[in-house]
């Protein structure tokens, strides 16, 4: 029953540069991952997302970007669904 | 010592938005560490509630799954996330509307102090 | 020549119906041949209590299987016991050598300079954050589509004749 949302992974992860992929409902229980994003990291994703969110409270939830040398991380909440990216840097 | 590590179970409660105690208990709900919030139901932290988990997960591990490692309770005003480090029983109860999947990322920091906590049990349990 | 004889003769012959010295005379049931044994050789266990201990073993091992939430009781611990452990674990706890927890650092503050190097460089790349943004609207759209595909009857009729 999850077909659309695998196709959607699936999407993702065919993007350039792309090499994880990971989706969390608000309780942080994790609804799809792949890739190198790990099923277990579902609950921080939405705590990061949960605490950036309080930096501007009555906002649009913001666009959280974690960066190393050579990978980044692109976390953002849509209604109850926090999608993270990892991807390589240029 | 054990008040340095309810100072550090205190320190992870205060990480997590809306977790109101951990509890590691033995099997019957006997305390070993505990640390508690005002917000904790007072019942919910009684030896008769906590051991009720230790015949579910002994059912659940017969449901053809493997060992039952963790059990999620969802109340309509609280969650309780139980999990299954026999001889050791770690108990997480928060707010419903807690981060759960946080929580249950809780466990790896948590893990490291267990097998001398649960040596202590078993060594207790063979002079009893 | 007979003695050899019977020394080499094997344990299986008495089973055929040809009456040798070793046939016994008086017929004796096995049933009175084994009461006594029990006693005497508790090593070599007799035959009819071999199924009755192999039933046991089938039925200990289907009731350890069978998930029966009822036939526990309501179990709990009585105050003396609860007092006693908890002396014990608060003793042994008291006296046990347990490494003190770290609290894991994994943010540091990041020297004034390179903060400046840092927050001078270049934002975040807007492809990257459309990126995201239509990925996790896709994915809250098909999340919204979610449901259990019915594919065959659930409650189906036992064909009792």
């Amino acid at each position: 029953m999850e077909k659309e949302l695998d196709k959607v992974v699936e999407e993702i992860m065919l993007t350039p540069k792309v090499t994880g992929c990971i989706f969390a409902d608000h309780q942080g229980l994790c609804l799809a991952a792949k890739g190198t994003a790990h099923v277990d990291s579902a609950g921080i994703l939405v705590a990061i997302s949960e605490q950036a969110c309080k930096l501007q409270p009555n906002l649009k939830p913001p666009t959280i970007y974690l960066e190393s040398d050579d990978k980044m991380c692109l976390i953002q909440r849509h209604g109850t669904i926090t999608g993270g990216i990892f991807k390589h840097k240029e | 010592m054990v008040d340095d590590l309810r100072k550090y179970l205190n320190h992870l409660i205060e990480k997590v938005n809306g977790l109101h105690c951990i509890l590691i208990t033995d099997r019957e709900g006997v305390p070993v560490v505990r640390s508690v919030t005002e917000k904790a139901p007072q019942l919910a932290l009684r030896p008769n509630f906590i051991s009720t988990f230790g015949m579910a997960t002994d059912q659940a591990s017969k449901l053809g799954l493997g060992r039952n490692k963790t059990i999620i309770s969802m109340y309509s005003s609280y969650q309780v996330i139980q999990m299954n480090k026999l001889p050791l029983v770690i108990t997480f109860i928060g707010s419903d509307n807690c981060n759960t999947g946080h929580i249950l990322a809780l466990e790896s920091q948590i893990e490291p102090y267990l097998q001398d906590l649960g040596t202590i049990v078993a060594e207790a349990h063979k002079d009893m | 020549m007979g003695c050899c004889y019977s020394i080499c003769h094997n344990d299986s012959d008495p089973q055929d119906n040809v009456p040798n010295e070793r046939t016994h005379l008086l017929e004796v049931p096995e049933q009175q041949q084994e009461t006594p044994s029990p006693t005497m050789c508790a090593s070599t266990p007799p035959r009819k209590p071999d199924e009755q201990s192999a039933l046991n073993r089938i039925l200990h091992e289907t009731a350890t299987n069978v998930i029966d939430v009822g036939a526990l009781g309501p179990y709990s611990l009585e105050a003396n016991a609860y007092s006693e452990r908890v002396r014990a674990y608060t003793a042994r706890a008291a006296s046990a050598a347990l490494p003190p927890p770290i609290p894991v650092k994994l943010l540091a503050d990041v020297p004034p300079t390179l903060s400046k190097v840092i927050l001078n460089g270049p934002p975040p790349d807007c492809a990257d954050k459309e990126l995201i943004t239509n990925a996790v609207k896709k994915a809250a759209a098909a999340i919204s589509e979610l449901r259990v595909e019915h594919h065959e009857d659930l409650v189906v009729p036992f064909r009792v004749p």
